[in-house]
């Protein structure tokens, strides 16, 4: 065995946060998991923002070189993706977000750097990595329907 | 979400000929750490694939890589005095996805290698990377 990685995501204003999500798909909904097709994003807006982070649990003595970063898929026309990590949980929004701001990195070198939910590089005991805030924005000349699947990567060094 | 077990499994032998594996003769996981708490003591660290013929080690007392038990000279240093030498071990995972969770995959590369100090002081490495197959690249500097 090695240490277990879940995807988490928080909604809500009380920081409800559900282990082991099913998928990060952005909508026009606070919620995890998702179905596109019931919460769709209307051209020009942006989609309430995800604060998805890492759990690590099982047996591991210290998990350290944490990285996010968009792995594939093109961003569309009128279309970008921005993602940052946050310290605090704040209820997600729709506006345009103050929180991520940065436009996804596509690339393992210019991956954002994740810490712990404590701000240390590394985790020693089982627990939770700090969110990354993500935003899914649009404008009006955004081509409609899906837009092309995009592919996220994290990755971790663990001994 | 990952639960696939790993292909290479470490263990630890000490001065006093004790031997610390990953997971010992009842199953039990032991941490690296157990490791790391006995760095001073340590003598010989290995990996071996828990299905093909390949065995890796660290000899900690004199710096040496070999692979099934045979040193490469071809790359490795073996000029130099080498002090100071310490164990280099960790996972590598990489985990991907597509945003809706159905094409997920997991990469772990296994590091193993060592660290020392030459008669100027300067602190050198050597580190084999590893795959779940056993495919190997390796780095000195």
């Amino acid at each position: 065995m090695a240490a277990t990685l879940q995807w988490s995501e928080a909604n809500g204003s009380g920081e409800v946060v559900t282990d082991g999500i099913s998928n990060v798909n952005f909508g026009d909904v606070d919620g995890a998991n998702i179905v596109i097709a019931s919460y769709p994003i209307i051209a020009g807006e942006n989609s309430y923002e995800k604060n998805i982070k890492l759990k690590f649990s099982g047996t591991f003595t210290k998990i350290s070189n944490m990285k996010f970063w968009k792995s594939a898929g093109a961003l569309g026309t009128g279309e970008a993706i921005k993602a940052d990590e946050v310290t605090t949980y704040v209820q997600p929004v729709k506006t345009t977000s103050t929180r991520a701001v940065t436009a996804i990195p596509t690339s393992m070198s210019t991956a954002l750097v994740i810490h712990s939910a404590a701000g240390a590089a590394t985790i020693t005991t089982p627990g939770y990595t700090r969110y990354i805030c993500l935003q899914l924005q649009t404008i009006g000349s955004v081509s409609t329907g899906d837009v092309v699947e995009k592919t996220l990567s994290f990755q971790y060094d663990e001994v | 979400m990952l639960n696939s077990p790993l292909k290479f499994h470490w263990t630890a032998v000490l001065k006093d000929g004790t031997e610390i594996a990953q997971f010992d003769a009842n199953g039990v996981e032991h941490l690296y750490k157990e490791v790391l708490d006995r760095a001073d003591k340590l003598v010989t660290f290995y990996l071996v694939h828990i299905t093909k013929p390949l065995k890796l080690t660290i000899d900690v007392t004199r710096g040496i890589l070999f692979i099934n038990g045979k040193q490469d000279t071809s790359w490795e240093n073996v000029q130099e005095i080498k002090h100071n030498v310490r164990v280099i071990f960790f996972r590598r995972h990489k985990e991907t996805t597509n945003l809706d969770f159905k094409l997920i995959t997991h990469e772990i590369f296994y590091f193993l290698g060592y660290q020392y100090n030459g008669v100027n002081g300067v602190n050198y490495q050597t580190v084999v990377q590893l795959n779940d197959n056993g495919d190997m690249v390796i780095q000195n500097g």
